[in-house]
């Protein structure tokens, strides 16, 4: 584990909490703002599963472990007793549900729905079994997705990973029902890890398959503005940089080079999709895209045979911790768009921050 | 309020109720630490009895046994007193026959604690004061009758030696619950410290008298004046422990979801 995107991911979570509690906050960007459009995380998570499918369990137990550790954190954090679910598989159903749903509303619900993730509820508890239902509504992870199968990795991770921070024991869950599969909101069973029905179950959900999805509908589909869901079209940048952070941390240079290739591919997919959808140049249309989606801003100035391309306002930089592996799939997706804009063989040969701006030198392919 | 804040007041606070005792002139003296016992007994009880109501099967079972040894303990200060004359020469065993009763109470919470605690975590360290503790204690319980060298065939000798080999035993069973406390005091598992208080009260208040019956034996010193008060003493302040932790265990979840709220308030 890389101790500097932990701390990232530590960050991020108790950044969620100060909003909950009210404290002010300077903007994290200011002229783009905290928000940013579902559309981004949604096209970076979705490229990278249908590219490698073995990653719903990657996405998974790195959510589950963030959330496992910053349940227990902020609980400790407001003064609660370590043991407050002490022998929870001997409280009747009644207190069982009531207390626990009470602290899951005022903590973390409230957190997501800061981040605008979605609505958690606490569906039902059998506390003998340790067996938690929750329900998620307006999930950020589908909205407006179509899928084969539920694909909510990081959710379900995140929910597993917080009941098991409250009960201090290891927790696993999986989805049952989802909204990308046609279901009203995104349903999961959450029970504890040597529950033989749950290791199958989870098994089953985290089993490497394609999705199904074609990803290119989904953004033309976002760019037209159609609502997906009453929370909008916008979710908190913390939850997209979260999610980042979580799906590199076990090994950030490694994740780092599959998500730029992967949005190599994607970047090439979306030029297409720009020119249909744009008119300009191709930094101006670049420029409209990452500005509707409220990602970033671009310029890009010529060198010799290379461009060197500035973002600033980026989604994916948290500005106290400059980590490049958290732009891997962004760098990959701006090689690819200006391939194919500019119809040579480009290569991202350098990026670099400069002043609070990401450069990157795109060089032609030798 | 918080359990911890409350406990760090009141279990030094709770002092003052048994050394209460020793500013009395010493023929009030005993009087009070009697009243003071029952009362805080009868409260205990009560307590447990409302905790019992927050827990289902073992647990439930552990504070309902609790409440029953607790009440049956404060009635027999009552009571038996009182049935002393009209008895005659069967309060005797009547009164053996109350405790063994009562014992029979801690014996089964005991029981219960012992399948809801998971004892198996217990380290090797723990197992090793465990062990300790089982040798002490019956050491403690034994020494001062057996110092007195009774007569061995006299059933109420015997009995009397079985009730202090079962104390010895109660309180080698309920040590790991206070050790899986200290071990895991670091880490992220769950020991609750309310009910670490409640057991370490009813260790207190078991063993503290042979400690004292040991000592006196050992020292050769007279039981009587203010002396004479300290195994009540030692009672009074056992039982308080159990009220104290029995009341934070009862309000831990309005007090831990009131802290919540509080910071989140800020």
């Amino acid at each position: 584990m890389d101790a500097e995107i932990e701390k990232i991911i530590d960050d991020l979570w108790n950044s969620g909490l100060s909003r909950v509690s009210k404290k002010e906050k300077p903007a994290a960007r200011p002229r783009l703002g905290d928000l940013v459009d579902l559309i981004v995380p949604q096209d970076r998570i979705i490229s990278m599963l249908e590219s490698n499918p073995t990653l719903s369990s990657l996405i998974y137990y790195a959510a589950y472990a963030s959330a496992n550790r910053n349940a227990y954190i902020i609980i400790r954090k407001l003064n609660m007793p370590a043991e407050y679910f002490w022998k929870y598989e001997f409280w009747p159903k009644e207190r069982a549900f009531t207390t626990l749903q009470k602290v899951i509303n005022r903590v973390f619900t409230a957190i997501l729905n800061e981040n605008k993730e979605g609505l958690l509820s606490l569906d039902d508890v059998d506390a003998e079994k340790m067996r938690f239902t929750v329900s998620f509504q307006e999930c950020a992870e589908c909205a407006g997705l179509n899928a084969a199968r539920q694909l909510c990795y990081y959710h379900a991770g995140t929910f597993a990973g917080i009941i098991s921070g409250l009960m201090s024991r290891e927790m696993d869950g999986f989805e049952t029902t989802c909204t990308a599969t046609g279901n009203k909101q995104c349903t999961f069973v959450i029970g504890k890890r040597e529950d033989p029905e749950i290791a199958v179950k989870l098994t089953d959900y985290l089993a490497p398959k394609k999705l199904g999805i074609k990803i290119e509908d989904r953004v033309r589909d976002g760019l037209r503005k159609n609502a997906t869901r009453s929370l909008g079209r916008l979710v908190n940048i913390e939850y997209y940089q979260l999610m980042v952070s979580n799906s590199i941390l076990s090994n950030p240079a490694l994740f780092s080079a599959s998500s730029f290739s992967v949005g190599v591919e994607a970047g090439a997919r979306l030029a297409s999709i720009l020119q249909e959808t744009y008119r300009g140049n191709p930094l101006e249309m670049m420029n409209q895209y990452y500005r509707q989606l409220r990602q970033l801003e671009i310029e890009a100035i010529e060198s010799g045979a290379d461009t060197i391309i500035t973002l600033t306002e980026c989604a994916e930089v948290v500005p106290a911790l400059q980590r490049k592996e958290m732009l891997g799939f962004l760098l990959g997706e701006l090689q690819g768009m200006f391939s194919v804009f500019t119809g040579k063989n480009l290569t991202c040969a350098e990026s670099w921050f400069e002043k609070g701006a990401l450069k990157a030198r795109l060089s032609p392919k030798v | 309020m918080n359990h911890t804040r409350f406990l760090a007041i009141f279990l030094p606070v709770a002092l003052i109720l048994p050394l209460a005792g020793l500013f009395l002139p010493t023929a009030i003296g005993g009087g009070y630490l009697e009243v003071v016992q029952i009362a805080l007994l009868i409260l205990s009880s009560g307590l447990s009895f409302a905790v019992a109501m927050s827990y289902r099967k073992e647990l439930k079972s552990v504070f309902l046994f609790l409440a029953l040894y607790l009440i049956i303990l404060g009635l027999a200060i009552i009571f038996l007193p009182l049935l002393e004359n009209p008895l005659g020469a069967a309060f005797t065993d009547f009164v053996l026959g109350w405790q063994i009763v009562d014992y029979l109470m801690l014996v089964i919470a005991c029981v219960y604690i012992l399948k809801v605690v998971s004892v198996k975590k217990l380290n090797a360290a723990g197992w090793g004061v465990s062990g300790a503790m089982l040798v002490i204690s019956a050491f403690t319980a034994l020494y001062p009758a057996l110092a007195e060298l009774p007569d061995a065939t006299s059933l109420e000798n015997v009995l009397g030696i079985t009730i202090r080999l079962v104390d010895a035993a109660l309180i080698t069973a309920l040590t790991p619950v206070i050790w899986l406390y200290l071990q895991h005091l670091k880490t992220q598992q769950q020991q609750s410290l309310t009910f670490t208080v409640i057991i370490a009260g009813i260790i207190f208040s078991t063993i503290g008298d042979y400690l004292y019956q040991t000592l006196i034996t050992a020292l050769g010193a007279e039981g009587g004046g203010v002396i004479g008060l300290i195994p009540n003493m030692i009672y009074v302040y056992g039982y308080a422990i159990i009220a104290v932790g029995m009341y934070a265990h009862w309000k831990q979840d309005e007090w831990g979801y009131k802290m919540l709220d509080k910071a989140l308030a800020i």
